[in-house]
């Protein structure tokens, strides 16, 4: 070899070095897109769920993670998607009972040096002046309202800023309070793309206040099809395509699954005192060393109590304390307001299954997507995991529910948002990306 | 798919992070163990000539003319990308790691030599940024074993050789990622770090066939880690979760290195000019699991299913007498991967690798020279879909190797 082939080969070797010191692996950005669908002007039409309600209150870092909003960053992959929402204030937001939003904290029993987890408001009260009305000056792209049940969509009152009269979580964002309509709000930007999860409010209002002892009643399967499919049509007259959500079952939520009906734990000891108490007094009551079923009201009964029975459910909203310190449960019945008994619960999902079907058939016949929230949430009640981090329904260790375990969490959001994405890009032919779920902050333990 | 951006060397080496930590190889085991193989795309076990037989073939000990030392390092600079269905592209932050090299062969007589080796024949390493997607499964992750091996080697005729080492191996296992529970500042960290050491041993028979023709055969065993004292910490814990993740707790834990088993021949072509080739199997099949025991805590335990399966290489390698003290050296090898699609994870995000090589060894005078090498692993892209942890993407990697040895004879 000669100097000159040498030096050749030298140069040729420091190219390559050089070259492949700055070879880097960075991946092409994806191509998106809208497929068939178009998501130029979204509206969301429904209540908490799809407004960002979370920790029992609205407020604005939900507000911003909200399953409507992440979708609508998710559209914005494909240059669309402007998403204009009712924001309330930074800070502790304001509740349907005008209260702050809730927070985690760690309590002692009032009894003993027992500690539980338990939700606590973050201030006395919520911010009142988030009742403001916003001014009619943008149509929201937004129009969901915590506690809407669908009759409350075409209710002119349901603005009325006047007390006890509307919601004033609607009031405050109405484009003419006390006379315009959710349903009319929500066409205002004629919509070209539509998301809407209604019928939650219609069955859950009586769910979560315990059923007929509770303020609410559950609206008719005929009125929420009449209702459901006048509101629809109002939207796909304008040509707008869209998605709409089914009804999750109560299995499906933290707020009806975390207090067992047999979590009752005993020992030998314990149990015994309890069947020498009840033996003159209730004698068909009886305890076991181990796990028992709790004492609940029951009024069609002679005694007023009796055991809970397997399928019957307890709320969250039952007191923590009580159970631990005093009795409740098992010297104290479990009062009615906090039980959902079969009866109740044999309503509430044959209600369910009456709203899905409609919801279902409308879907079929206008050719509508529809997100299967329901399927969904069965499948999060056996574990669902994500990028490593396993979700379910199980209260603040499943992470998915905000800390009044019936609302999401903004990861819980993240999830859903990516259920309702999945079908709208197999349904609209579409590539939307779906949402990084574990960047939203979790429960924040104290 | 893969984008190339061309930016100015200089600029990559001024942001590169150099830590005195192992070196990236997918799979594990390196294709760096010495300076003179390394230019050679890792061909050695049937060349014999050089210092480092001691480790690459102890049965060519004898064989070498001189007792020689040799101290070198290898840098060594990692990078992957990921693809998610999420977010699109992730840039990994691995860097540039630097890790020791050491050979020695002492002729006792022309029958019997010494020697010792100090390398790191496994090594991965990979560093997301703390934020990314993957951040619940990994942030940072080490493993690697450092071998230290003293050596006996002895001629049993004129042309067949053999040798045996023990190899004691420090090991390291490392890793960060966020925990699933959050305090209001954002998840728990959490830190996992066991150190251990396992014994080994290494075989050679080298057939010193003809002046042109030799050929070799290397048994590395397999490294057995037992290690009781792992330290986990865990920091920004929420008060109200300061039992379920204490600030440090210890766990045990045990996995094994595989066996590596290489043949290998080369021929004097002319009299400048030698051709090589190995062929490598490795029983990655004993790395099925990795089990985090913490016996006092026995809600922290976990288990990482790897279930790699047996691999191989096989390795070019050439190297051409330029001038009496210029040689030069090149190869290009593939090597295979052993981690399956169902259980790759972004800590050691392997595929199958084209390896190029470039070097060669300058004479100083009589007794010093200097090895030099530069080395691409090009690994395949990747699509995976890991079932356990629900985390898929496409990866792609890129490691350059350089590294450097001073060679002394006595």
């Amino acid at each position: 070899m000669n100097k000159q082939s040498n030096r050749r080969l030298l140069l040729l070797s420091s190219i390559l070095i050089l070259s492949c010191l700055s070879c880097k692996t960075s991946f092409d950005e994806i191509n998106y897109s809208d497929g068939n669908a178009d998501f130029s002007r979204v509206v969301a039409i429904g209540s908490g769920y799809l407004a960002g309600y979370s920790d029992q209150a609205l407020y604005r870092d939900a507000q911003n993670s909200c399953i409507p909003a992440l979708m609508s960053k998710s559209f914005s992959m494909v240059g669309q998607g402007n998403f204009t929402q009712p924001f309330v204030n930074s800070g502790v937001g304001i509740g349907l009972n005008a209260n702050a939003k809730w927070v985690l904290a760690s309590k002692n029993a009032s009894c003993n040096n027992q500690t539980y987890f338990a939700p606590t408001p973050a201030a006395a009260n919520g911010d009142l002046s988030n009742y403001n009305w916003l001014g009619n000056a943008v149509s929201f792209n937004n129009i969901s309202v915590p506690g809407t049940r669908l009759a409350d969509l075409t209710d002119q009152s349901y603005g009325d800023p006047s007390p006890f009269l509307g919601n004033p979580l609607y009031a405050r964002f109405a484009s003419n309070p006390g006379t315009s309509t959710m349903a009319g709000d929500a066409l205002l930007s004629v919509p070209s793309f539509f998301i809407v999860w209604l019928g939650m409010d219609d069955v859950y209002d009586y769910a979560m206040s315990g059923g007929e002892e509770g303020k609410d009643s559950i609206t008719d399967a005929n009125e929420f099809s009449s209702q459901f499919t006048s509101l629809l049509n109002s939207l796909t007259a304008q040509n707008a395509s869209g998605i709409v959500a089914n009804i999750p079952l109560p299995s499906g939520f933290p707020f009806f699954t975390t207090i067992g009906y047999n979590d009752l734990v005993l020992t030998a000891a314990e149990a015994d005192e309890l069947n020498v108490l009840y033996a003159t007094v209730d004698p068909s009551i009886q305890f076991v060393a181990g796990n028992n079923r709790f004492v609940i009201a029951d009024s069609s009964v002679a005694t007023g109590r009796r055991q809970i029975e397997e399928g019957e459910l307890i709320l969250l909203s039952v007191s923590q304390d009580s159970l631990i310190c005093y009795g409740l449960g098992r010297t104290v019945p479990i009062p009615a307001k906090f039980v959902l008994d079969a009866d109740e619960v044999f309503e509430i999902t044959n209600a369910i299954g009456a709203y899905n079907t409609a919801i279902q058939n409308y879907c079929t016949t206008n050719n509508i997507a529809m997100a299967d929230m329901r399927n969904f949430f069965n499948t999060l009640s056996t574990g669902y995991v994500f990028n490593g981090v396993n979700y379910s329904t199980e209260y603040l260790s499943g992470g998915a529910f905000s800390v009044d375990g019936f609302y999401p969490s903004q990861r819980g959001s993240a999830l859903m948002a990516n259920q309702f994405l999945r079908v709208i890009n197999s349904f609209y032919s579409a590539k939307i990306p779906l949402v990084d779920v574990n960047k939203y902050p979790g429960i924040a333990f104290p | 798919m893969v984008k190339y951006k061309i930016r100015v060397a200089g600029i990559i080496l001024a942001g590169l992070i150099v830590r005195l930590s192992p070196l990236h190889a997918g799979g594990m085991l390196t294709n760096t163990t010495s300076a003179s193989s390394a230019a050679m795309a890792g061909t050695a076990t049937g060349i014999g000539s050089d210092v480092s037989s001691v480790f690459s073939n102890p049965g060519a000990m004898t064989f070498q003319e001189y007792s020689k030392i040799s101290a070198g390092v290898v840098l060594s600079n990692s990078s992957t990308s990921f693809l998610s269905p999420f977010v699109g592209n992730t840039d990994d932050e691995t860097g540039m790691a630097i890790a020791p090299l050491l050979f020695g062969v002492y002729k006792l007589n022309d029958k019997m030599a010494v020697g010792l080796s100090v390398n790191t024949p496994f090594s991965s390493r990979k560093t997301w940024n703390d934020n990314w997607t993957g951040s619940y499964i990994t942030r940072e992750s080490v493993n690697r074993a450092v071998c230290i091996q003293p050596t006996f080697g002895i001629s049993v005729s004129e042309k067949i050789g053999i040798g045996v080492g023990a190899v004691i191996a420090l090991g390291r296992d490392y890793k960060t990622r966020a925990m699933p529970y959050s305090s209001s500042s954002g998840p728990v960290n959490g830190s996992f770090e066991s150190k251990g050491t396992a014994y080994g041993f290494n075989l050679g028979l080298f057939f010193n066939s003809s002046d042109k023709f030799k050929m070799g055969l290397n048994y590395r065993s397999a490294l057995n880690f037992k290690i009781d004292n792992g330290e986990a910490e865990f920091t920004n814990v929420p008060s109200s979760l300061s039992t379920t993740y204490p600030s440090a707790v210890d766990y045990s834990t045990s996995y094994s290195l595989p066996s590596v088993i290489s043949a290998g021949a080369s021929y004097m072509l002319t009299h400048e000019l030698l051709l090589a080739v190995d062929i490598t199997y490795t029983g990655w099949n004993v790395y099925d699991k990795l089990e985090y025991d913490f016996a006092d805590q026995p809600d922290l335990n976990f288990t990482e299913n790897k279930d790699y399966k047996n691999g191989f290489a096989l390795r070019f390698g050439s190297s051409y007498l330029i001038s009496e003290k210029i040689t030069a050296r090149g190869g290009v090898a593939f090597d295979n991967s052993p981690v399956p699609d169902e259980s790759m994870l972004p800590d050691n995000p392997d595929s199958d690798r084209f390896i190029f090589s470039l070097g060669g060894n300058i004479k100083f005078n009589e007794k010093t020279s200097l090895d030099l090498f530069y080395q691409l692993e090009n690994y395949k892209e990747r699509e995976v879909s890991n079932t356990e942890l629900r985390f898929s993407g496409s990866y792609k990697t890129i490691v350059n190797n350089f590294g450097l040895a001073i060679n002394y004879q006595f």
